[in-house]
C-alpha cells in the first residue's frame, strides 16, 4: 500500500468523525425520518401461537375501518414464490412472506394491514381475527431431535428437523485419543440472544416512474435489491439506505416484512412504509447463538492438545434467513473451534435444527463467540487438571508466529500475526503475575476475585471462496466503490457496504484522501444506493469495511490519481512521474513551480473521465485475533459478577483510525459482556416468548459496563490491500469466554453455560465461605 | 375520534395543533412538528431515545400523550443545537464528538436531552453518578465508556467557565 500510494498522512490518525455533525444536531435521516408525502403505513398481524394450522381468518372489520387501504394475506400473494435461500449441503425450507396455512413461531407475520396512519393500521390489525388450531410445539434442541415431535417442514418434503448436518474430520482422532494421557469431556451452552440495534428494522417503498425505489435500513442493499427483483418479478428496483441506527448483522437479512412493503407499494401504486416496533424486533426479527456444544479433548502429559471431537447443536428457529442461511452459526463452530491452537486430529459434527422459535440470523461474531467459549474453557479446564497456569497452557498450544501461515485441521489458512505476543501483552496488562497473591488476600477478607483469559482468531473480510466453503452460496465476498470528481473538485463516493454507525464515512475518506491526494474536506462519502453506477457487492458484514471496501476505494482512488496526474502532465508540460497531488493540488515534486488545482482539471475533463468504479475481493481471508483478560469479583451473597478490569491486546493489522477502531472494540465487547452476564431470550414450553420488552430482555446500561484498556499489536495483513484486517466483531467474540473463565477461577468451579446467572453463582459463592468456616 | 386543540411552545416557537387524544408526544414531535431528531427506540419507556425536555425537565416523550403538554415548553435536540455557541454545538455535543461518544447516533439525541440537568447542576457528580444519570438511556454501540469520558470533560469545561 505504501508503495502504491506513497506516504499515508491521514491513515493511522485519530480524526474526529465526519458523520457526527448530523447525528449530534438531530438532522440525520434514519428510515422513519425520510419525508415521503402521502406514505401509507403497514402494521403486521403476527401469530400468537408457536405452531398451528390457520383454520379461518376474518378481515372484514379491518377492511371496513376508515383509512384502511389494504388487508393483505397469503391468498393475495399466490403469484409470489416463497423465499428459498440457496445453500449447499442443507435442506432449504421455504418461507412465505405471509404465513400460508401453517404458523411456525410466535411473531410470524400472517396479515399486513396498510392504512393512512400507523395508528389506524394498528387499530385495523387488532380487528383481524385469525383462528389457529395448535399443533405440538418443538422448542428446544432436545425436542427438535425427538422423533415423536412434528417435523416442521414436512410439507415441503423436508423429512427431518435437522436442516443442516455436516461432519469435518482431519488426521486420526481415534488413535490420538487412545494414546492420550488426559481426556476431558464437557458440554458448553450459549443462550439465545437478540442483536437489538437501537433503530429497529424498517422499509419504505415508492414507485418513481417505472422504478421501484425501496428505502431500507439494510446492511446488504444489493442482496435486498436482487431478492425483491427476483421474488416479485420486478425488473427495475433501486434500494437506497438512509442513516442506519446500528445493524450488528440483523440488518443483512432481506426480510419478508421489507419485501412485502415493496409488494404493497406496487399493488397500491402508492408509497408504503413499515417501521418495526421494539416488541416485533425482540420477538420476531432474528435471534442468534442458542447452541449446545459437547466436546472430547485429548492432551498429553505436557498439556499439549492432541485431538478434539466436537458435537454442536444449533437451534436455528423456524426458517432459514435470506441470504445468510440457517447454517452460518453451526458452520462457524464447526470450522473455528480449534481456535488459535495447534491441532492435528479433529472430528466435528454440527447440526442446525428447526424449532418453533424466531429464526436465527447473523449477529456480531457469528459462531465464534460459541467456538471461543468452547476452546477457551477447554484450555482452563485442562490447565486445572494438569496443574498448569492459564497462561502456561496457552503458551504450550498457541500457534507461534514462526508457524504462520498455518493450515488448520479445518482448512483455514491463518495468515499472519503473533498470537503468543497478544497473550503475553494481555497477561502483563492485567497484572497476571501479582494476581494469585491478591486473590488469596481478598478471599481471606471475604472477597471472591477471579481472573480469566480468552485468546481467539477470527475470519474477517470473508471472500467468496470462504462463503462457498461454508455453504453460503448467495454471498458475494467482494465489494465495490464508485467515485466521481465533479467540476467543483469534490469527490463523491458510493460503496456497496453502507455505514451502519461504525464511522465508515471517516474511515473511507481517510483512505481515499491518502490514495489520491485529494483534501479530505473535498470528499463526500455517500450512503449506499444500488442505483449509482456499477456499484455491487456483499454489503456491510463479516468485518469487511476497513479491509475489503477500503480496498476497492484504494483501487479506484489510485486510478483517479493517475488520471489526474496524466492530465496535469499534459497541461503543465511536466513528465507525469515528476508530479504529486497534495491537498487537491497537482504540483511538481521539487519546487512546486508548476501546479494546477484539481478543480481546474475537473472543469476541463471530458464527462466521465473522473468517474471510476472498482471492485475488490481479498485473495485470502484476513485473520484478526486478540487476547482478552479480565478481573472479576463475585458477590458472595448475591452471586452478582462485577468486572473490575478488562484488557484487550488485539491485532487488526493497520489501524486506519484509532478512535474508531477502539470504539468498535469497546462496543463489540459491550455486546459480548451482555451475553455473558445479562441477556438471554426465553421461551416457555409452549413456545411463548418471555422476554419481549426491554423490561425483560436486559440490555446493559452504563452502570453495568466496565472501562476497557486496549493495546494494538498492528501487524499488517499480508494479503489485504491496506494491511488492515477486520475489527468490528472481535470484542463480542471473546468476552463470554474471558468472563466465564474469570468467574470459574473466582469460584473454583466450572461455569460452562452463558449467561452466568447470579442465582447459579450464588450457591457456589456461598459454599466457598461455608467450607472456610 | 374527537380531536383536541393544543398549544405548546417547541424550541421557542408557538405551535397550535389539533390532535387525537391518543397521539403520543413522540409522534407529535416527530410527525406533526416535523422534528425528527427525537428518536423512538422502544415505545415502552426503557431506552430513553425519545427523551425531550418538558418545562425544563427531561421526559420520555413515548410515555406521554401530546394533549398532556398543553401550555408546556418543549425543547428537543434541535432546540439544543439552535441555542448552542458559535461552533453550533453545545459543550456536551462538542465533547461527545471529541471523545467518540457516539457511533450510529440513534440514541444520542436522547442522551443529550437526558444529561442537560447534570450539566447545569450545582454539585459535581463523580463517575458513578454520571453512569447513574446515563443509565436511563440505552446505547448499543459504544459500551458507554466514551460517553462517560465526554460527559466528564464537558463537566470540567462547564465548571472552569463558571469559575472564570
Amino acid at each position: 500500500m505504501q508503495d502504491t500510494i506513497g506516504t499515508l498522512p491521514l491513515v493511522g490518525r485519530a480524526l474526529g468523525r465526519i458523520e457526527d455533525r448530523q447525528l449530534l444536531s438531530g438532522t440525520a435521516t434514519f428510515l422513519d425520518d425520510i419525508p415521503i408525502p402521502g406514505a401509507l403505513h403497514v402494521a403486521y398481524v403476527r401469530s400468537n401461537v408457536a405452531h398451528g394450522t390457520i383454520t379461518a381468518m376474518d378481515t372484514r372489520a379491518a377492511r371496513e375501518l376508515t383509512g384502511v387501504r389494504a388487508v393483505i394475506t397469503a391468498d393475495d400473494l399466490d403469484h409470489v414464490p416463497p423465499l428459498v435461500t440457496p445453500v449447499a449441503n442443507a435442506a432449504n425450507p421455504p418461507r412465505h412472506l405471509l404465513a400460508k396455512g401453517v404458523v411456525r413461531y410466535v411473531g410470524e407475520p400472517i396479515v399486513a394491514v396498510v392504512a393512512t396512519s400507523r395508528y389506524v393500521a394498528e387499530d385495523a390489525a387488532a380487528l383481524v381475527a385469525v383462528d389457529i388450531d395448535p399443533l405440538p410445539v418443538v422448542c428446544t434442541l432436545a425436542e427438535s431431535l425427538d422423533p415423536s415431535k412434528p417435523v416442521l417442514h414436512a410439507g415441503a418434503g423436508i423429512d427431518s428437523n435437522v436442516l443442516f448436518d455436516r461432519v469435518l474430520e482431519s488426521g486420526d482422532p481415534d488413535s490420538a485419543f487412545q494414546r492420550a494421557a488426559h481426556v476431558i469431556e464437557r458440554t458448553f451452552r450459549h443462550s439465545r440472544v437478540a442483536p437489538v440495534p437501537m433503530e429497529t428494522r424498517g422499509a419504505a417503498a415508492t414507485i418513481v416512474e417505472d422504478e421501484l425505489v425501496l428505502w431500507a435500513s439494510s446492511q446488504f442493499p444489493h442482496a435486498l435489491k436482487e431478492t425483491v427483483s427476483d421474488l416479485l418479478g420486478v425488473e427495475k428496483v433501486r434500494v437506497k439506505c438512509p442513516d442506519i441506527g446500528g445493524g450488528f448483522g440483523l440488518k443483512s437479512l432481506a426480510s419478508p416484512e421489507e419485501i412485502l412493503v415493496a409488494w404493497a407499494a406496487m399493488y397500491l401504486n402508492e408509497p408504503v412504509k413499515w417501521v418495526e416496533d421494539r416488541s416485533e424486533n425482540l420477538i420476531a426479527s432474528a435471534h442468534a447463538r442458542d447452541m449446545e456444544v459437547s466436546v472430547r479433548v485429548a492432551a498429553d502429559h505436557d498439556g499439549v492438545l492432541l485431538a478434539m471431537e466436537v458435537d454442536a447443536l444449533c437451534n436455528t428457529g423456524a426458517y432459514s434467513v435470506h441470504p445468510i442461511t440457517h447454517t452460518l452459526e453451526a458452520a462457524g463452530v464447526l470450522s473455528m473451534t480449534p481456535g488459535p491452537y495447534r491441532l492435528a486430529h479433529y472430528r466435528a459434527r454440527a447440526r442446525a435444527m428447526a424449532t418453533n422459535t424466531c429464526p436465527a440470523g447473523p449477529y456480531r461474531g457469528v459462531g465464534l463467540p460459541v467456538a471461543t467459549l468452547v476452546h477457551e474453557r477447554v484450555m482452563d479446564i485442562l490447565a486445572d487438571e494438569l496443574g498448569f497456569s492459564a497462561v502456561e497452557i496457552r503458551r504450550r498450544n498457541l500457534i507461534t508466529s514462526d508457524e504462520l501461515p498455518y493450515l488448520t485441521a479445518t482448512s483455514q489458512k491463518y495468515d499472519s500475526g503473533d498470537y503468543v505476543a497478544s497473550l503475553e501483552a494481555a497477561a502483563e496488562m492485567i497484572g497476571y503475575d501479582s494476581f494469585p497473591s491478591e486473590q488469596r488476600a481478598a478471599r481471606s477478607s471475604g472477597t471472591l476475585l477471579g481472573l480469566g483469559f480468552a485468546t481467539y482468531v477470527e475470519w474477517t473480510g470473508n471472500n467468496s471462496k470462504l462463503f462457498k466453503q461454508r455453504g453460503m452460496t448467495a454471498l458475494k465476498g467482494w465489494d465495490s466503490c464508485q467515485l466521481d470528481l465533479d467540476q467543483d473538485g469534490r469527490v463523491s463516493v458510493w460503496t456497496s457496504s453502507p455505514s451502519i454507525g461504525q464511522g465508515t464515512a471517516t474511515t473511507y475518506a481517510q483512505v481515499l484522501a491518502d490514495a489520491t491526494g485529494i483534501a479530505i474536506d473535498d470528499i463526500d462519502i455517500v450512503q449506499s444506493d444500488t442505483g449509482t453506477g456499477e456499484v455491487d457487492g456483499n454489503g456491510t458484514g463479516s468485518s469487511r469495511s476497513a479491509s475489503v471496501t477500503s480496498g476497492a476505494i484504494i483501487l479506484a482512488g489510485t486510478e483517479l490519481k493517475s488520471r489526474l496526474i496524466e492530465d496535469a502532465a499534459a497541461l503543465l508540460d511536466v513528465p507525469a512521474d515528476e508530479l504529486q497531488i497534495v491537498d487537491s493540488e497537482v504540483s511538481e515534486h521539487a519546487g512546486h513551480e508548476r501546479s494546477i488545482d484539481v478543480r481546474i482539471l475537473a472543469g476541463k475533463a471530458d464527462p466521465g473521465r473522473y468517474n471510476i468504479g472498482r471492485t475488490f475481493e481479498a485473495d485470502d481471508v484476513l485473520y484478526s485475533y486478540a487476547t482478552h483478560a479480565c478481573r472479576v469479583s463475585v458477590d458472595s451473597e448475591t452471586g452478582e459478577v462485577d468486572i473490575l478490569q478488562y484488557v484487550v491486546a488485539e491485532d487488526c493489522g493497520r489501524v486506519i483510525n484509532p478512535l474508531i477502531v477502539e470504539g468498535q472494540t469497546k462496543g463489540a465487547l459491550a455486546q459480548g459482556i451482555a451475553a455473558a452476564l445479562y441477556e438471554s431470550f426465553h421461551y416457555d414450553e409452549a413456545g411463548q416468548p418471555q422476554t419481549g420488552s426491554f423490561m425483560d430482555y436486559l440490555v446493559p446500561t452504563a452502570c453495568e459496563l466496565p472501562r476497557v484498556t486496549i493495546r494494538h499489536l498492528e501487524i499488517p495483513a499480508p494479503n489485504g490491500i491496506l494491511g488492515a484486517k477486520g475489527v468490528g466483531e472481535g470484542g463480542t467474540i471473546a468476552a463470554g469466554a474471558a468472563i466465564a473463565n474469570a468467574v470459574s477461577n473466582a469460584l473454583a468451579s466450572e461455569h460452562n453455560t452463558l449467561p452466568l446467572r447470579p442465582e447459579v453463582l450464588q450457591g457456589h459463592a456461598r459454599a466457598i465461605f461455608e467450607n472456610l468456616h | 375520534m374527537g380531536m383536541q386543540r393544543i398549544s405548546v411552545n417547541v424550541n421557542g416557537a408557538d405551535v397550535e395543533a389539533r390532535v387525537e387524544p391518543r397521539l403520543l408526544l413522540s409522534d407529535f414531535i416527530r410527525h406533526d412538528a416535523g422534528l425528527t431528531g427525537t428518536h423512538v427506540g422502544c415505545e415502552h419507556g426503557v431506552c430513553g431515545a425519545c427523551t425531550v425536555e418538558v418545562d425544563g425537565a427531561p421526559a420520555r416523550s413515548c410515555l406521554m400523550f401530546a394533549v398532556q403538554v398543553e401550555g408546556a415548553v418543549i425543547r428537543t435536540v434541535e432546540g439544543l443545537t439552535a441555542s448552542a455557541g458559535p461552533e453550533g454545538w453545545s459543550v456536551l455535543q462538542q465533547s461527545l464528538h471529541e471523545h467518540h461518544g457516539l457511533q450510529c447516533g440513534f440514541c444520542t439525541p436522547g442522551i443529550l436531552m437526558s444529561l442537560q440537568p447534570l450539566l447545569t447542576a450545582e454539585e459535581d457528580p463523580d463517575e458513578t453518578q454520571i453512569r447513574e444519570a446515563l443509565a436511563g438511556n440505552l446505547c448499543r454501540c459504544t459500551g458507554y465508556e466514551n460517553i462517560v469520558n465526554a460527559v466528564m470533560a464537558a463537566l470540567a469545561q462547564v465548571r472552569s467557565s463558571r469559575a472564570a
